[in-house]
């Protein structure tokens, strides 16, 4: 009897550990970054090895690259263009045979998977990030400033912080009205250069009853930045205005430029430019249909313009020209300028080698491959000697010397407020397309300014 | 007779290990985890935060009309929920009848349950839209125009839109539970009843509604605990929007995490939903146990 | 009685004369309603899933499409990694629901038939687990998935998955209840331990109740969201639920193309169904009926 007992003990423990230690080792897939390669669990432990022995070891592992063993970087995007468009992989194999990559896509507003993922120490090998995202994730960051990519880039040094660049800006662009040249035809419109007068361009194809004057995705929320983001700036000259706001008490009084562009923007939606419901499009149908022949006018950026293209769009009835937020032809006509998508690394990542021979093959421009994305997305370059071999968008510079903003990056004082008070310039747009009172938003706002900035002790 | 205690001890310690071992680390460790994040001022991300009190929770109760928006916003559900209960025994009463056909017509009102919840929640963006969508083609198909309204848009319907998918969604497999409580029902009861004069009405009243008491109540408890944390169809359909108009008491907290970088009011957010759930529980119990 | 209990405990519905004809007519009106308010809505993304970009732009999205066109769905094959999807759902259904069935039938064993000191803790533990918010505390799992190893495996979800909850302990003891005590003990004396006496005598007993619960946790499994779009965000291990978002961002907002991915999502769920419906229903009635 004890015998068989002891037999039944010990096969039940055996069991038992059985369950235990698979679920602890996940099926062989252990702590790396990697994906479900086979080989990634090796590689992991010969990836650590080398960043422990030699920080500077770059040109070693340079050196073992055709005996190196396989990696797999893991790429945080909102698309997997680089790879779909323009075959990263195969380009990249080229002369890093041992590396492949893989996508994670997502179209998330507020890096709220990379949050996660960075309190749990997994954050994906490269990421490319809003500029918005990066002083929040700063801590898990690595400094660039030492890279080749870092050297030969135009604007990565206009967004430090605390003298360190966290990413590099892959694209820098301008924001445009896009508009249907054989609509603006049709009601004999030439193109307004004022305010004033890009109302008035609105109203006539209102009237029209034909066309809806602008195309606007307001159910995604982020569509309305055109206006309630970018015009404060242009009103206040000043691309680090949310920067300035941080230091005021009251930034949304009537005398503010925030308010004032308000005001403008107040003038727009008054009209209901947008088609009778704004609020329930999506901004990949807005982006789909203005491409399918609706509408008038829309308002993106310059990475729209390959996109409308893919979508199958009439490119030869499709024009650009500036939002003019300025009152008189007196004024300078300024113009927006953003620098967008910041490829960062992990500072504590296992690729980390690997990740930054990457960063620095992109941005310059090894292979061409640089040059061709640019080229096919419609952007404007941000690494130094590399051009767009053409640029679509010169019609909407056309005889005007424009005064250029550029959006800066903000600041961790202007984080802290902005979370503490709940305030989304584009959520504020939406409320305000909604028919929410403007001055009563304002004053609640400028309420909720001054008891953050006393709480927050600055 | 040590040999048999001892049987039992390895039996239980075998059976219980595993449902115990994932319930501490899944249930009860995040759930200490989620207590001690509500007395900080963690943002979520940074490695280092500071001890506050009950400072979030404050907040929470005088200065966040959002969370009590959100809040609002899952009484919709739960209201258009609870008020499918009635409309669920009614047509579960009429699918258990002898009618022909009636098997067809319950396996059509199961359908929407076992339907991928993503996929559903889709299908209703496209229904709903307001460019080229069903449900406003059909309203001008019988020259209902007038009736249009923006139904993923205006703060004011967006919430019974959603509630309506998410009726949709749940109320078959209720009606199924109804439906099985009722047939197991003996008919005796029934005969007895007839012969004592009762009419359809008071069979129903007296008859089948206790008979499957129990079944109501597990149902009652699903749809309040489920109203409390929805989260999925605002998510995927609207994101809360617009401008928060549709978010929900769970989506907010996320939201509250993500967006605003505020992980310890989302946890004092959440502690306040456990407190709610769990008072819901004992009002339940309170209000429905007449009988087993 | 048979399979479905209908005929012997039906509510006993007269249908007799014009009173009865019109009670008919109007049970039947209810039943169509009831069909329409289900299917309008999947009918009208099958049809939408047929017609070409150009057409959703000038038809009504009530009308026939011209063709039975099937560029949608090519689209979806090619780049919606579909197979990856149904293969990994697939995975998760399989081994969560069978792991919960053992995890949550031996442990209703345990709390019905036995005493034992620490027997209001895990209670205890069980009903803390079905009242705590999945949502927020999805971060503090995260990093203990993550420690595990988990992270971006399938193995992370199935272990969540597969944790027993309080439902299904109480159902699992409504049916054990009702098996009498005087079975173990035979089963006792004929030689047969505890365990033995679950797996031989109480398990085959309380099949149904299984299948009901097993059903239910699949369909739970199929459809969540929130636990693949945290913890598996790598091509390689989407589900069905986060292939749908993921080719949702992916797609530039045409409902075509959308609804094509729709339907092939729904498609072979809607199958198993239909083919399985008699086992589903009879096991939700049998499991009714003893609760």
């Amino acid at each position: 009897m004890n015998n068989m007992k002891m037999k039944r003990v010990g096969l039940i423990a055996l069991l038992t550990v059985l369950i235990v230690s698979v679920l602890l080792t996940g099926c062989g897939n252990g702590n790396s970054n990697s994906n479900s390669n086979s080989n990634s669990n090796s590689n992991s432990n010969s990836n650590n090895d080398t960043n422990q022995t030699s920080s500077a070891g770059a040109n070693e592992s340079a050196d073992k690259k055709s005996e190196a063993k396989p990696i797999t970087l893991t790429i945080h995007a909102n698309t997997d263009n680089l790879e779909k468009n323009y075959n990263l992989t195969e380009v990249y194999q080229k002369s890093h045979p041992n590396v492949s990559f893989e996508f994670q896509i997502s179209k998330d507003d507020n890096a709220q998977g990379l949050k996660i993922k960075a309190v749990a120490d997994e954050l994906p090998d490269l990421m490319f990030l809003h500029p918005v995202w990066i002083p929040g994730l700063k801590d898990y960051l690595e400094p660039l400033n030492d890279t080749a990519a870092y050297k030969q880039n135009k604007f990565a040094k206009d967004f430090q912080i605390d003298g360190k660049a966290y990413g590099i800006p892959e694209f820098t662009f301008g924001d445009y009205v896009y508009y249907k040249k054989s609509i603006f035809k049709e009601y004999n419109l030439s193109i307004p250069k004022t305010w004033g007068e890009f109302l008035d361009v609105v109203q006539t194809i209102k009237d029209g009853d034909k066309y809806t004057p602008i195309i606007m995705g307001a159910k995604s929320t982020w569509p309305v930045y055109a206006f309630n983001e970018l015009m404060p700036l242009i009103v206040a000259n000043n691309g680090q205005l949310w920067n300035e706001i941080a230091t005021q008490d009251d930034p949304f009084s009537k005398d503010k430029p925030f308010y004032q562009a308000s005001v403008k923007i107040k003038e727009l939606y008054d009209i209901k430019p947008f088609g009778p419901d704004p609020l329930g499009i999506s901004s990949d149908q807005a982006k789909a249909m203005f491409a399918a022949g609706e509408g008038a006018m829309v308002t993106f950026g310059g990475w729209y313009m390959a996109q409308a293209a893919n979508l199958g769009a009439d490119m030869d009835d499709i024009g650009v020209f500036l939002m003019p937020v300025r009152d008189t032809v007196d004024e300078p006509y300024r113009a927006i300028n953003m620098v967008d998508w910041f490829l960062a690394t992990p500072n504590n990542g296992e690729n980390k080698e690997a990740a930054l021979e990457f960063i620095n093959w992109f941005y310059t421009n090894q292979d061409g491959f640089y040059q061709k994305v640019i080229d096919s997305e419609t952007q404007m370059s941000t690494v130094e000697g590399v051009e767009p071999s053409n640029n679509p968008f010169k019609d909407a510079y056309e005889g005007i010397t424009p005064e250029f903003v550029t959006v800066g990056i903000v600041n961790e004082a202007y984080t802290k407020l902005q979370a503490a008070t709940k305030f989304d310039s584009k959520e504020f747009g939406v409320r305000m397309m909604a028919g929410k009172d403007l001055d009563s938003m304002s004053d609640e706002l400028n309420e909720k300014w001054k008891a953050a900035r006393a709480k927050l002790g600055d | 007779m040590n040999s048999i205690l001892r049987q039992k001890q390895l039996t239980l310690i075998c059976f219980l290990f595993l449902p115990t071992a994932l319930m501490l680390m899944f249930v009860a460790y995040p759930s200490l985890k989620l207590i001690q994040q509500s007395f900080t001022d963690w943002n979520g991300v940074s490695k280092s935060f500071n001890y506050i009190g009950l400072a979030n929770y404050y907040e929470i109760f005088t200065n966040a009309p959002e969370v009590w928006i959100s809040l609002k916003n899952n009484f919709v559900y739960m209201f258009m929920h609870l008020a499918s209960v009635p409309v669920a025994i009614f047509i579960a009463v009429l699918l258990s009848s002898k009618i022909k056909g009636s098997q067809f017509f319950k396996l059509t009102v199961f359908l929407p349950y076992i339907l991928n919840g993503v996929a559903v929640a889709y299908l209703f963006s496209y229904f709903f839209s307001p460019v080229g969508g069903t449900f406003n083609g059909l309203l001008e198909l019988f020259h209902l125009e007038s009736l249009i309204q923006g139904w993923l848009s205006d703060e004011r319907i967006v919430n019974f839109t959603l509630a309506f998918v998410s009726v949709w969604r749940f109320t078959g497999f209720h009606i199924v539970l109804y439906v099985a409580g009722i047939l197991s029902i003996p008919s005796d009861l029934y005969e007895a009843a007839e012969l004592d004069g009762a009419g359809f009405l008071q069979k129903i009243r007296y008859i089948t509604i206790p008979g499957i008491w129990t079944v109501i109540q597990i149902t009652v408890f699903l749809h309040l605990n489920g109203t409390l944390q929805t989260f999925d169809i605002p998510f995927v359909m609207t994101n809360g929007g617009p401008a928060g108009a549709s978010s929900t008491f769970s989506l907010y907290s996320i939201q509250m995490a993500f967006q605003y970088n505020q992980m310890g009011m989302a946890s004092a957010m959440g502690v306040i939903l456990l407190i709610m759930i769990i008072g819901i529980i004992f009002l339940q119990n309170k209000l429905m146990d007449r009988k087993g | 009685m048979n399979m479905n209990g209908e005929n012997r405990f039906a509510i006993p519905i007269r249908f007799n004369g014009i009173a009865g004809m019109l009670l008919k007519f109007i049970i039947y009106m209810v039943f169509i309603s009831i069909c329409l308010i289900v299917f309008i809505p999947l009918i009208s993304v099958l049809i939408t899933s047929f017609k070409t970009f150009v057409e959703m732009g000038y038809s009504s999205s009530l009308s026939l499409p011209s063709t039975f066109n099937l560029e949608n769905y090519k689209t979806v094959l090619e780049e919606g990694h579909i197979l990856i999807a149904f293969k990994n759902s697939l995975i998760l259904v399989a081994a969560s629901v069978l792991i919960n069935t053992l995890v949550s039938s031996t442990a209703a064993y345990c709390i019905t038939r036995f005493d034992f000191r620490y027997k209001k803790i895990v209670m205890a533990l069980f009903i803390l687990g079905m009242m705590v918010p999945h949502y927020t505390t999805e971060i503090a799992r995260f990093s203990i998935i993550r420690d595990m190893g988990l992270y971006n495996t399938l193995l992370g979800p199935i272990v969540l998955y597969a944790a027993a909850d309080l439902m299904q302990i109480y159902i699992f003891k409504q049916f054990m209840d009702k098996i009498p005590r005087s079975l173990d003990e035979s089963a006792m004396i004929d030689g047969a331990s505890y365990m033995g006496i679950f797996w031989k005598i109480i398990f085959p007993l309380i099949i149904p109740a299984s299948a009901t619960l097993a059903i239910i946790k699949a369909v739970i499994v199929i459809n969540d969201m929130y636990i693949p779009y945290l913890y598996m965000p790598g091509i390689k291990n989407l589900t069905l639920t986060t292939m749908l978002m993921f080719f949702n961002d992916a797609q530039q907002g045409s409902w075509n193309v959308l609804s094509a991915a729709i339907v092939i999502v729904m498609v072979p769920t809607v199958i198993v169904y239909v083919i399985f419906q008699k086992y589903i229903f009879s096991g939700i009635t049998a499991g009714a009926n003893k609760g």
